[in-house]
């Protein structure tokens, strides 16, 4: 479609008046939230449920922030999403190199057994999971919270891919020039392939942060929920108070919009290399 | 040589132990776990457990727990994966033009991708919900009744879906030549049939990959549902996932453990099922 | 010394034998090209050389070293890759200077060889850069540079180290033509300057020919013959090496030996051509593979009829494309002479001493 012959003007703008009409589709709850968000609930009630906001209070979020406890649910969110994103680089990293440069025994068996994990998502084995956490005392702890999300077949699929398109040559010529394993992973391997492992941990951030189900079923104190399940809580908590429970989704999904704004790039190379989403 | 693939081997160990540790650890030993649990059935407070072998599988498998939730949750995913589809292969074809300023289209059509379920379900909690929502009159979506509630949580999974699967089809669109296109102009196509017999088609691979995603994420459904409906009103909500998730106490884990096994094996079948019969009418480029 | 001996070595890949019971010895300081098509197993033969690639059977050594077992790092070579195998990340300075970090090297005026300062590595690669006329590019990535600008940088990365032995795996053979004369040159002087061993493989006759010291062809996994480019050129030992070498390639024919009164002939079915006096006795009737170069044929009434078929004019010669009983043969000749026409009749010869003969079963020289 990039090369159609000079378009005419009028259809130029009909274009873009049908894209926009979209756009307002696809953004329209956003807007709704916003304007609910930012209007006093009474007022905004007794006006009619209008299209724009009634009675503006811009301290919503600063209230939502100290009701919901914001502060340290975001914490809490931040330090398990590192965790789980640092450990997921890593764990992939190494297996993805195994995967790709290393022969041994019963290679393919491993390969599909680490795929076979795909086909075993935290849901079916919430139960046994959960009994685990439990009998360790891992409940309402960081460890309980990122523990499972540590490696990830998505994660050495993803790099290995990264990896097979480094040239042979470029391994042999590493060889010659006496690298070992751990100084060509270093020196070669990841620098070459930059860009996936940037995408993995893009796509590996928005999991982590997104992250609902299994949170939700093993913290039992609000001070150990993540900013998600903050979210529920608030928003069974406030029926009557909506306006905090649309701000704090609005302050949740802050860092991942910034990731869609600043690293867009690397966002949809590792979602088209293979879909994940909390 | 010997001693060099020795090495080698050794290196593959150690690089991938963290990995299976990991695995072992949370995936296959709950598995087994959910196998053992499933032959067992447990007293209300989990002190003592009696081996009652496939009987439990047999009855929780025929039983109407499982039964109401399997077509619940087929439902939901026969209300999100082909309307989500459909919206967003039609926000990706709409898109995929050189515009000035269409990167912005871009951003706000993936948009959604960043929202996440627990996000969502907040809004359109806000949106539908009978007693303080904006659409509340629209009794289409309404979360109060029975009839429609699953409708109402399908709504913001769609939109949910839509970032991610407006993402991927516009890589697919992208990646087709334009001298495809242009050869089908000059063979006298017009837009409607170049889409339907020239386009799609050639993305039917990726639609295919999308299509097996969406119907994953249906039948994992649980954050909307959890904030929406609570598996209301009337048990009408609740999906397998829901069910399972409310089976943690000892007496209901051996239920529970059979029908996560039946979720599995299902979600298991639906993605061979589906890879089977629509790998022969795609199209794989390349 | 730095001598390359092959005894009898062989690789097999799986069922796949790449290189079978190669015996040879590339002399110290010697340049050494290994000829052949693709696939003949020439650049493993290179690879098992770096430690690249493992050797299933015989012995290879380096110097009085047995390398079978000894790693790639510690084999003192360096290897130039056909698509120069530049880090893509890294600036010319950091390739050139990659084999320094890992390896000790050996310094002038000090007994053991050590692992290098900063400024000693830097020191070098701003020598090595500068012979190859790379001073400018140091802070380039590969990206920014021209095909040719990649080539030197690849060869600079493999000198800086100062090898026993200097491996190339058709280094050329990403240059664009005129390029690639150029750098022949460059590297039949950088020879002289460094006083090392080259390995240099090329598919490529002209590359052969033109650089090396001595060529070894081979096919099929196997050594066809080792020698000096006028002796592989003057005296090849099979048909293979024959038709391999020389462009337009050698002209073979099928014929029938035929003695008459004690001298031999050689029967092409249309016409008899007269062979040399060979040690070996032929005997009436056994069937040969006559070979001719292109420039020893020659058209002024010889014994062979042939009806011409195309014209290929080249400016300053001219080939002609005949038919002799079926087997087409090439006649190069100065484009002074007068134009055939295709379709027109002509009478080949040329010179007993300027036949090759080759037995029709072995395909082996017949001396």
């Amino acid at each position: 479609m990039g090369t159609d012959a000079p378009t005419a003007l009028w259809k130029k703008l009909a274009w873009y008046v049908g894209l926009s009409a979209l756009a307002l589709i696809v953004l329209f709850p956003i807007y709704m939230t916003l304007v609910r968000a930012l209007s006093t609930p009474a007022s905004y009630f007794s006006a009619g449920q209008p299209w724009h906001p009634v009675d503006v209070q811009w301290d919503v979020f600063t209230t939502a922030f100290s009701r919901g406890d914001l502060g340290s649910k975001m914490l809490t969110s931040a330090i398990v999403t590192l965790i789980v994103v640092t450990a997921q680089l890593a764990t992939s990293i190494l297996a993805a190199y195994a995967f790709t440069f290393l022969e041994f025994p019963c290679r393919r068996l491993l390969f599909a057994l680490f795929m076979a994990t795909l086909m075993l998502p935290i849901e079916v084995t919430l139960i046994p999971n959960v009994e685990m956490m439990r009998d360790l005392g891992w409940f309402n702890s960081y460890v309980g919270l990122s523990a499972p999300f540590l490696a990830t077949a998505f994660g050495t699929f993803l790099l290995r891919q990264g990896f097979l398109g480094i040239p042979h040559d470029l391994r042999d010529a590493a060889t010659l020039d006496g690298f070992g394993h751990l100084a060509f992973l270093r020196r070669v391997a990841i620098p070459v392939t930059r860009p996936v492992v940037a995408s993995f941990a893009v796509v590996s951030f928005l999991a982590a942060w997104n992250q609902y189900t299994w949170p939700r079923a093993i913290t039992t104190q609000g001070k150990w929920e993540t900013v998600q399940i903050g979210l529920h809580s608030l928003a069974s908590a406030t029926v009557d108070k909506g306006n905090l429970a649309l701000a704090a989704a609005l302050i949740a999904a802050l860092p991942v919009l910034a990731l869609l704004i600043f690293l867009q790039r690397h966002l949809i190379r590792g979602l088209t290399a293979g879909a994940v989403k909390g | 040589m010997t001693a060099k693939k020795m090495r080698e081997s050794l290196w593959a160990a150690a690089l991938l132990l963290p990995s299976l540790v990991i695995f072992t650890a949370f995936f296959f030993y709950p598995l087994y776990r959910l196998v053992d649990l499933g032959l067992h059935q447990q007293n209300r407070f989990g002190t003592s457990s009696r081996y009652v072998g496939l009987d439990q599988f047999r009855d929780v498998l025929t039983g109407s727990e499982f039964l109401d939730g399997l077509s619940i949750t087929f439902r939901f995913v026969l209300f999100t994966v082909p309307i989500g589809l459909v919206l967003g292969v039609l926000l990706a074809v709409a898109a995929n033009r050189q515009l000035r300023g269409i990167k912005i289209f871009h951003t706000v059509f993936a948009s959604t991708v960043a929202s996440s379920v627990a996000v969502t379900s907040v809004i359109f909690l806000m949106l539908i919900n009978p007693q303080v929502g904006y659409l509340g009159d629209v009794s289409f979506f309404s979360l109060a009744d029975p009839d429609t509630a699953l409708r109402g949580v399908a709504l913001s999974s769609i939109w949910a879906n839509l970032g991610l699967t407006f993402i991927i089809v516009l890589a697919a669109l992208q990646s087709i030549p334009d001298e495809i296109h242009e050869a089908a102009v000059l063979d006298g196509y017009g837009p409607a049939r170049k889409l339907f017999k020239i386009t799609l088609p050639l993305i039917s691979p990726s639609l295919l990959f999308l299509t097996v995603v969406l119907v994953i994420f249906g039948f994992q459904a649980f954050g909307q549902i959890d904030i929406l409906t609570g598996g209301g009103p009337a048990g009408s909500t609740e999906t397998l996932v829901y069910k399972i998730f409310n089976s943690q106490q000892p007496i209901a884990q051996g239920r529970g453990a059979v029908m996560a096994i039946g979720l599995f094996g299902v979600t298991f079948l639906v993605s061979l099922a589906q890879l089977a019969l629509l790998e022969r009418r795609v199209h794989y480029g390349n | 010394m730095s001598e390359i001996v092959f005894e009898g070595v062989t690789k097999r890949f799986g069922d796949v034998t790449a290189v079978d019971d190669l015996d040879l010895r590339i002399e110290h300081e010697e340049f050494m090209v290994l000829l052949g098509p693709s696939g003949c197993g020439k650049t493993t033969a290179l690879r098992m050389v770096a430690g690249l690639d493992s050797i299933t059977s015989g012995t290879l050594r380096i110097g009085d070293r047995v390398v079978n077992d000894v790693e790639a790092k510690h084999r003192n070579v360096s290897m130039v890759f056909q698509s120069y195998a530049l880090y893509p990340h890294l600036t010319v300075f950091k390739n050139i200077e990659s084999p320094l970090i890992p390896r000790d090297m050996s310094v002038e005026g000090e007994e053991h060889p050590r692992r290098l300062r900063k400024d000693e590595r830097a020191e070098r690669v701003r020598a090595v850069a500068e012979t190859l006329g790379l001073g400018e590019l140091l802070g380039r990535k590969p990206a920014a540079l021209s095909g040719g600008q990649r080539q030197r940088v690849a060869l600079a990365r493999a000198i800086v180290s100062r090898p026993a032995a200097f491996l190339m795996d058709e280094p050329l053979s990403n240059l664009d033509a005129k390029l690639r004369s150029q750098t022949r040159i460059e590297l039949s002087e950088l020879h002289t300057r460094l006083a090392t061993t080259f390995v240099f493989v090329t598919h490529d006759q002209v590359e052969a020919m033109t650089m090396a010291d001595r060529l070894a062809i081979i096919d099929q996994g196997r050594l066809q013959q080792v020698g000096t480019p006028r002796e592989v050129y003057d005296r090849p030992r099979n048909l293979f090496v024959a038709r391999f070498i020389g462009s337009p390639p050698m002209n073979t024919i099928p014929a029938t030996v035929r003695v008459d009164e004690g001298e031999p002939w050689a029967d092409t079915g249309a016409g008899r051509l007269r062979l040399p006096h060979l040690d070996a006795a032929l005997t009436d009737g056994a069937p040969v593979v006559i070979g001719v170069r292109p420039e020893d044929l020659h058209r002024d009434a010889g014994p062979v009829q042939t009806t011409v078929r195309a014209i290929e004019w080249l400016g300053p010669e001219r080939h002609v494309l005949c038919d002799v009983a079926g087997t087409m043969v090439t006649i190069r000749e100065p484009a002074e002479k007068r134009d055939p026409q295709p379709g027109e009749l002509l009478a080949v010869g040329c010179e007993p001493a300027n036949v090759h003969v080759f037995d029709a079963q072995s395909e082996e020289r017949i001396t």
